[in-house]
């Protein structure tokens, strides 16, 4: 009875992992179908190679922490040859969430537009795009007159494949608009980033974690720039102690001010919302700091 | 150790005050300080590339003979070179292979040739970056000449000197939380702790800014045609760290700090006393091509 027992509990696992199996190559196949054929005059490599999860590491080490500080699933890469022409590196990362996308295109926007998906930019030979929950990169250098029409095109073949455009992540709407500097938005969730623009502890004082969602953004202010930080906490008791540690490690004689002068002569300003915390760093008038933290509020109510 | 913030560098005219302003890119003037400085070297040369761009070895090879002089005050290259190696030394070079930004072959050969000249064997010498734990010239080296190029990183602020040794832990994935904090345990390790005869940082292009999954766009690299060269690798890193801020200001014509801080390098210092970061502790010679030096 017993023996009967165990193989019937192997004959089970055994159909499951069949279709665990088998669903899991349709997905991979998904993916691969994103690579399109290679256009007029190129070749495109037999093999398509994936990676998953930490797995990205033996294709990019180095890069990988900035996917997987995101919600990374997947990537495919190929390349494509022309005689005389540089190689084109065709990278797709699946984010799994659009939010995750506008992520890692966040962290390097630079010179932003909308030529392929939702949002994308071209530097020297390189293309880079997010969509729906995908981020593309497509490489080619050094760049020539050839490989670079080539490689808008493959884009736009990418772009097709992508049926889904994705919304950036709703905290964003929470940016007041006046001053914004749009390229300068950056979305992230892990603690890392904290301190791109504006370096304002070594540790993680802010306590950021996955289920954090932050955005950093810089505002116009005369010639300066000041930044807006606004954070998100899974709820209001994780934001409550997290805004605590960060006045008591960073600006302890906060108290009930919402806004003081640091060392340097600017102003610092931070204030709890609900589950949200905002600050504003850097910022060389008080009234200025005071009225960005209210517009968000205000935006938060509504 | 106390968190540092923000606060705590724009407060203090201390040693760790100049060093975190420096590598967390925080505008601040600090007190000059009679101390003992750390020597660094630094060489340009505006013939480095010929017309097709290619490196010339003769010149590269010249750089690192000026640089490996000055540091040790000496007039004479194989007189410095007796000064930091030995014919009977078993020497590693451990160089960086990233396809994009190699240290170069130029550069190895340039170390190797003088090796040799100071009398040991080029059956102990060994040319490496991946491997090394099973390399078995590094498992015995007695000398460690450790020369990479300047890039940013995604995760550590800048591929360094220091970063440059990760190799040589068995599990590199260890060292990856908190942007690389503490990379620079690994020079504790046996294999290599108090090995390390000379640091080469290669300044030929840098690599100021990086995007994409290969980090690499050849628009964020420049000619700055020159070679950091010191005995102290926080100290060299520092230096090369203040060259790559200067050029990511003058391209981005704003305060760009690095996304995110070379925190290892701070910590290499304040933590695990590995050398100085300390602008004001550190000595710069500068010789040759001045132009846009940056520093």
């Amino acid at each position: 009875m017993r023996s009967f027992d165990i193989l019937f509990r192997f004959i089970i696992i055994s159909i499951l992992s069949f279709f665990v199996g088998v669903i899991m190559c349709k997905k991979d196949r998904d993916i691969k179908e994103m690579v399109p054929p290679a256009p007029e005059g190129w070749k495109r490599e037999q093999d398509i190679k994936i990676f998953k999860g930490k797995n990205l590491y033996k294709y990019i080490d180095g890069s990988a922490e900035l996917y997987l500080s995101y919600n990374f699933n997947k990537a495919v890469n190929c390349v494509y040859s022309s005689a005389g022409q540089p190689d084109i590196i065709v990278d797709i990362f699946d984010m799994t969430t659009s939010s995750d996308a506008y992520g890692v295109f966040s962290y390097s926007r630079d010179r932003a537009d909308s030529t392929f998906g939702r949002e994308s930019q071209y530097i020297g030979g390189m293309l880079s795009f997010w969509k729906g929950r995908y981020f593309v990169s497509i490489i080619a250098t050094p760049e020539t007159e050839v490989s670079r029409e080539a490689t808008f095109s493959i884009a736009k073949a990418i772009e097709r494949r992508i049926e889904d455009r994705g919304e950036p992540p709703q905290i964003i709407s929470l940016l007041p608009e006046d001053n914004l500097i749009r390229k300068s938005i950056f979305y992230f969730h892990h603690y890392i980033w904290l301190n791109s623009y504006y370096f304002i502890s070594e540790e993680n004082i802010l306590q950021i974690t996955k289920s954090t969602d932050g955005v950093l953004a810089k505002y116009r202010e005369g010639s300066k720039n000041l930044i807006l930080l606004i954070l998100k906490y899974r709820n209001n008791r994780r934001a409550i102690k997290a805004y605590r540690n960060f006045v008591e490690s960073y600006l302890p004689e906060l108290d009930y001010r919402v806004c003081i002068r640091i060392e340097d002569g600017t102003w610092t300003a931070a204030a709890l919302k609900d589950n949200y915390i905002i600050a504003v760093f850097n910022s060389s008038e008080k009234r200025a700091a005071i009225l960005l933290i209210d517009s968000v509020k205000k935006k938060i109510i509504e | 150790m106390k968190i540092l913030t923000r606060r705590d560098f724009l407060k203090s005219t201390t040693s760790a005050a100049a060093a975190g302003a420096l590598i967390y890119g925080i505008p601040g003037k600090f007190a000059a300080r009679r101390e003992k400085k750390t020597r660094v070297v630094l060489v340009r040369n505006k013939d480095l590339f010929d017309k097709n761009k290619k490196l010339r070895a003769e010149i590269v090879q010249e750089m690192l003979d000026s640089a490996v002089k000055a540091l040790l005050d000496e007039k004479d290259v194989l007189s410095a070179w007796k000064k930091i190696i030995k014919p009977d030394d078993v020497v590693g070079i451990k160089t960086n292979v990233w396809n994009y930004l190699p240290t170069t072959r130029e550069v190895e050969e340039a170390i190797k040739r003088r090796v040799m000249d100071v009398g040991v064997e080029e059956k102990n010498i060994s040319i490496k970056d991946r491997g090394v734990l099973q390399d078995r010239i590094f498992k015995n080296a007695t000398a460690l000449i450790n020369a990479r190029p300047m890039r940013t990183h995604y995760w550590s602020g800048v591929g360094s000197l220091i970063k440059n040794y990760i190799q040589f832990s068995e599990r590199p994935f260890k060292h990856h939380p908190d942007s690389c904090a503490d990379l620079a345990t690994i020079w504790k390790k046996p294999i290599v702790k108090d090995k390390t005869r000379l640091n080469i940082l290669v300044m030929f292009t840098p690599l100021f800014h990086g995007m994409g999954p290969h980090h690499f766009n050849s628009e964020y690299t420049w000619p700055y045609n020159g070679i950091l060269v010191g005995f102290d690798p926080v100290a060299v890193d520092s230096t090369g760290l203040r060259i790559i801020l200067a050029k990511r200001k003058e391209y981005f014509k704003e305060d760009r700090p690095l996304n995110p801080p070379a925190k290892h390098i701070f910590l290499a210092d304040k933590k695990y006393k590995l050398g100085t970061s300390d602008p004001q502790k550190i000595e710069i010679i500068k010789l040759g091509w001045g132009k846009n030096i940056l520093i």
